[in-house]
């Protein structure tokens, strides 16, 4: 079971823009239980600098409040809340934010609740991990 | 104006199903048009008609997304719900990204359809009443002389009267005549309901 | 000493045989030029001598007793007779001959004639001709093929060792028997009967060939390639004829095995394409179950409501009968579709068999947003064809072009918004060709075939697509090819690709 997580950057934590034309690394938040479905997303993700996956929801809410977040993946279930309510909390916190929820393949109710909650997009996992990077890549740019 | 009364539309190529459909909802006592092709529905659509779009997503000649397309170009708000024989994830997800209010898959339980339709119907009489509070309001602005508007847009900046006059090169009680005249046209009880009002006709960032 | 008249000398010299004339002591009177060659004394030097001299020494002493005897009572074992004796030649070696004797008539002091036939030139030819027949029965027996020798009525006269093993009978049993009736399996009897007559009128020097089952003795039946040749007299009358039989019962085997495989490999080629169109054929029948759903669950709630309307409930039903109908309908033309059945050629409208699928075809059009068109020229002669494998095969180019469509625009059945007047169109075409024949092409307005793929795109196993088998097309091109056509490819006008294949027509005639 993996723990809860990964590799901050310095650069984004004290916040400062980077104005030597480089990069700014961006942060990809995964939110969701820990589950088989979860690590697979964390695997997708793999190559992908700054994954954060918080261990608790309210640490995930937090986060998607801090400077250059690129994206939230909500990966699975959590324990604390239904996923819509979450789903809604964080679009209501944050207008322009791409989230991606990840649902089981045909699972088209579930990914129809999602949209209308306020999710950007719904990937089915499996089988959908290139579309998954694909999301995740733009949202970074 | 009280409203119409609401309609359902459905759009679907298949007869059976069109048809049965047209039956579900008049089993549960909601009025509906039924039509062939999006080419028949766009004919007589009227803006005017309050409801809401029961569509199927693919059809031969038009499909359901394209006709969508369309009614937003036309800046059409009636809220679309698509069935579809075949869906799946990404085609739902597609649509929803391009303003479809809801999707359902076929075949389904009269329960499900009848609760987005009427969900649908709901959301369009907001949508409606929205719509004709931003409509009286800029109807009232309109009525407001130039100078009138200057004061309105920076009391609800939340200026004090003094800074108002400083900013216009006008007198204090100048600035006070025109506020109270901004706020029997505008027919607001306070500043607050004059800035709720503002808000609400701001075009959105 | 007595002398031979030349008369008698002339006589002697123009038989083949040996002849030595001996007077009553032995001696010898005459010798002929024949006997000069088998003993190999010149005349000059026999005459004269003890015949003793040409006989063995086993001989030798009988022979002297005999001639003693016959001198004094008359009396011979040896005259009148012949029989085989060993002699000698002048090289000492030692050969049989066939000696008989006379006592030459009105000659004092007697003499006698003794006719020597060199048996061993006989032995030595009979044991030629032995072993040559016994070389000629191995080369019968070393073949590979029955062969098998009748008279004019069909009686055997010859087997060899491979028709005795093929038949598990020995040679007695054989022998003697007449060849149809005794080891021709029943049912190929009147067959063989015919092969046979025409055999013996056969005029030409080809053989004739005829394949029928003969049946061994344990009951077992071989199915056998037989050619076959009339035996002739010097007048060139049929006498007999000769078989040459090639058990072919496993290589049949073999095939009808490679053409159940292949029988097999159609079809779960035609599963897998049915696979590839789960999704229009789910929304085929998704329709038809919507409808069911809607009407009945309508009637329910109509039937709780103050005054339910009647007319509009029983309509109701009966559009739900219509609809399960419409279902079951789908089911059946898919069923029909997959269904594993022995190849049946039959005549064919295919405009009538194009209209059949059309409906699953359209459904799969509508899946990747596009269009499929007919354009079928009416009247045209029929095929004779596998209907279901016809079927496959327009399934399979049909579904092709669609993909190869969606492909390009880098999408796959998706329900992408298609950009305005970009939909996607395949077309099925029926036409007359100029030879009178039917050809029918599948045709799109996709990205075509490039280059290297034009030529690769019948290889089993090659595919353009990410996830493809590589087998359609190449089970396709069989299929056509075991119909007596060619599935062939061109490029479409303005763009994309365009599949086409030739079906022979059926030559109506009036009866």
């Amino acid at each position: 079971m993996r723990g809860s997580a990964a590799i901050q950057d310095n650069a984004t934590k004290d916040g400062g823009a980077k104005d030597d034309g480089t990069s700014r690394a961006r942060t990809v938040i995964v939110a969701g239980q820990s589950s088989q479905r979860t690590r697979e997303v964390l695997q997708a993700l793999r190559g992908f600098t700054n994954v954060i996956w918080p261990t608790s929801l309210e640490a995930a809410l937090e986060q998607t409040g801090s400077a250059d977040v690129a994206c939230l993946v909500i990966a699975d279930d959590l324990h604390e809340e239904p996923l819509d309510e979450f789903l809604q909390e964080a679009r209501e916190l944050h207008r322009n934010l791409p989230i991606f929820v990840i649902t089981d393949p045909d699972d088209v109710a579930e990914a129809v609740s999602a949209m209308r909650h306020g999710a950007t997009a719904v990937i089915e996992i499996p089988p959908s991990y290139a579309a998954l990077r694909d999301e995740v890549a733009r949202a970074m740019q | 104006m009280k409203d119409l009364p609401q309609t359902v539309f459905v759009v679907d190529d298949d007869d059976a199903v069109r048809d049965s459909l047209r039956l579900l909802l008049k089993s549960a006592e909601i009025t509906c048009q039924a039509f062939a092709s999006a080419q028949d529905f766009l004919g007589v659509y009227d803006a005017a008609q309050p409801g809401c779009l029961v569509l199927d997503v693919r059809m031969p000649g038009m499909s359901g997304l394209e006709m969508q397309q369309e009614l937003n170009l036309r800046g059409a708000t009636l809220p679309v719900i698509f069935i579809t024989g075949h869906g799946d994830i990404p085609m739902a997800v597609e649509a929803m990204q391009h303003g479809a209010f809801d999707f359902l898959q076929k075949p389904f339980r009269d329960q499900e359809l009848l609760d987005r339709v009427q969900r649908a119907l709901a959301r369009d009489m907001d949508n409606r009443a929205r719509l004709r509070h931003t409509d009286r309001i800029r109807e009232r602005l309109a009525t407001l002389s130039p100078r009138e508007r200057e004061v309105l847009d920076l009391v609800t900046q939340g200026k004090a009267n003094k800074m108002v006059a400083g900013d216009l090169g006008v007198s204090q009680r100048t600035v006070e005549i025109h506020r109270a005249h901004v706020m029997q046209k505008m027919e607001a009880g306070s500043l607050a309901e004059l800035v709720r009002m503002m808000m609400a006709v701001a075009p959105r960032q | 000493m007595g002398g031979v008249s030349t008369d008698v000398l002339a006589l002697l010299e123009a038989t083949l045989d040996a002849v030595v004339i001996m007077d009553d002591r032995g001696r010898i009177a005459a010798f002929n030029r024949s006997a000069e060659e088998m003993f190999g004394y010149r005349a000059a030097d026999a005459l004269g001598r003890n015949v003793s001299m040409l006989m063995t020494s086993a001989d030798r002493v009988s022979h002297d007793d005999h001639l003693r005897r016959y001198l004094a009572s008359g009396e011979s074992h040896i005259l009148g007779k012949g029989r085989d004796v060993r002699v000698r030649h002048r090289d000492g070696s030692e050969f049989s001959v066939f000696l008989s004797v006379g006592h030459i008539p009105n000659t004092d002091p007697p003499q006698f004639v003794g006719y020597l036939h060199d048996t061993s030139l006989r032995r030595k030819a009979l044991a030629t001709l032995e072993r040559e027949r016994q070389l000629n029965r191995l080369y019968l027996d070393l073949a590979q093929v029955m062969l098998v020798a009748t008279d004019r009525t069909g009686t055997v006269q010859l087997v060899n060792q491979r028709a005795i093993r093929v038949l598990k009978l020995g040679n007695a049993d054989l022998m003697g028997r007449n060849w149809i009736e005794s080891c021709v399996a029943p049912d190929d009897r009147p067959v063989a009967r015919n092969a046979f007559r025409a055999l013996l009128m056969n005029a030409s020097d080809e053989p004739l060939t005829c394949d029928y089952h003969v049946r061994a003795s344990d009951g077992e039946d071989r199915f056998i390639t037989w050619r076959g040749v009339a035996l002739r007299d010097s007048d060139d009358v049929a006498t007999g004829v000769l078989l040459s039989g090639e058990d072919v019962t496993d290589q049949r085997r073999a095939e009808s095995e490679a053409h159940r495989a292949l029988e097999r490999m159609n079809s779960v080629s035609r599963l897998a394409t049915m696979g590839e169109m789960a999704a229009g054929i789910g929304h085929e029948l998704n329709q038809p179950l919507a409808a069911i759903a809607n009407y009945a669950q309508a009637c329910a709630r109509l039937l709780r409501l103050p005054s339910p309307d009647m007319p509009e409930i029983s309509g109701a039903l009966e559009q739900v009968s219509g609809q399960a109908l419409r279902a079951g309908e789908i089911i059946r033309r898919i069923r029909s579709l997959v269904r594993n059945e022995d190849v049946r050629r039959e005549l064919q409208d295919i405009n009538e068999l194009i209209r059949e699928v059309h409906a699953l075809l359209a459904s799969d059009a509508r899946v990747h947003d596009g269009r499929l068109e007919l354009d079928l020229t009416p009247a045209l002669p029929r095929v004779t064809v596998d209907g279901v494998q016809i079927q496959q095969v327009l399934m399979n180019l049909v579904h092709n072009a669609f993909e190869a469509q969606a492909g390009e625009l880098g999408r796959g059945a998706r329900g992408r918004v298609a950009q305005n007047g970009a939909g996607f169109e395949v077309r099925i075409a029926t036409r007359p060709t100029e030879g009178g024949d039917v050809e029918v092409s599948v045709s799109d307005l996709g990205p075509g075939l490039a280059g290297d793929a034009e030529q690769r795109i019948f290889e089993p196993f090659f595919t353009t697509k990410p996830t493809g088998t590589g087998l359609g097309l190449a089970i396709s091109r069989s299929i056509i090819k075991a119909h007596d056509a060619r599935l062939g490819y061109r490029a479409n006008q303005p763009r994309g690709a365009c599949f086409f294949f030739v079906l022979p027509a059926h030559l109506e005639t009036t009866q």
